[in-house]
């Protein structure tokens, strides 16, 4: 199935959108997910390796395995404050 | 109390949320719009959030620093859109009994905000393309200086002398 990928900051920015959508089949893990992103958009690769993923509103390690998830998102560098 | 605002944040309403009579101590911290940073002009800022995520990671920060310490009350606010020059961006308050434990808390409310709250600003520069700002990423578009430019956050040799 086809998961939606919330963007902000810098990577909405090159991608001139607020979401992406790509291929998944659950269960996965956001390093799967990382794999999926970089493929089909190599021009976010050196924002994303310094940045995490939130699986419904909550951070996700690299190897956390995710059974199910209404919203994903790519979460660069925060600068708030 | 946490919220996300577009308006201005108002500092005095904040601290009457925190106070109540049990409360000897109350801290507030500011963070405002600064016009220079290391010789750049910025002109004002502008803050974009994942609202949902920023909330609920905001509401978790307030619950553990009731847990770690001594407090009665915390206020955490930040604002998004367009932050003038020396508008306040965000607020944390803590009211407390002693003051050891409110600016305890206060700090470590402030340090964490800014690393885990999905909040971003970007940089509308008075002499250069505006720019999103992410710590840690490799920034390709600075200007190359030939001065080492002094780190604010260590006294430079004269404040060492003084």
């Amino acid at each position: 199935m086809a998961i939606s990928i919330r963007l902000f900051a810098s990577a909405q920015q090159i991608l001139g959108r607020e979401s992406v959508s790509i291929p998944i089949d659950f269960p996965t893990t956001i390093a799967q997910i990382r794999n999926s992103l970089t493929q089909e958009f190599p021009q976010l690769n050196s924002l994303m390796q310094h940045s995490r993923f939130a699986v419904d509103l909550e951070y996700y390690s690299e190897d956390r395995k995710i059974e199910n998830a209404s919203e994903i998102a790519l979460i660069p560098p925060v600068s708030g404050g | 109390m946490y919220s996300i605002t577009n308006e201005p944040i108002d500092s005095n309403a904040l601290l009457q949320s925190v106070s109540d009579p049990h409360c000897g101590a109350t801290v507030l911290f500011l963070g405002s719009t600064r016009q220079w940073t290391k010789g750049r002009e910025t002109k004002w800022l502008e803050y974009d959030a994942y609202r949902e995520m920023a909330l609920t990671e905001m509401k978790r920060l307030e619950e553990e620093a009731m847990a770690q310490w001594s407090i009665r009350h915390v206020a955490l606010i930040h604002r998004l859109g367009k932050v003038e020059i020396g508008e306040t961006s965000v607020a944390v308050a803590v009211g407390s009994p002693h003051r050891t434990a409110a600016f305890a808390a206060g700090k470590w409310l402030i340090d964490e905000l800014k690393k885990q709250v999905p909040i971003w600003k970007k940089e509308i520069f008075a002499e250069s393309e505006p720019e999103w700002v992410h710590p840690g990423l490799p920034d390709t578009t600075l200007p190359i200086t030939t001065l080492p430019i002094a780190d604010e956050t260590k006294p430079s040799e004269d404040d060492l002398n003084r």
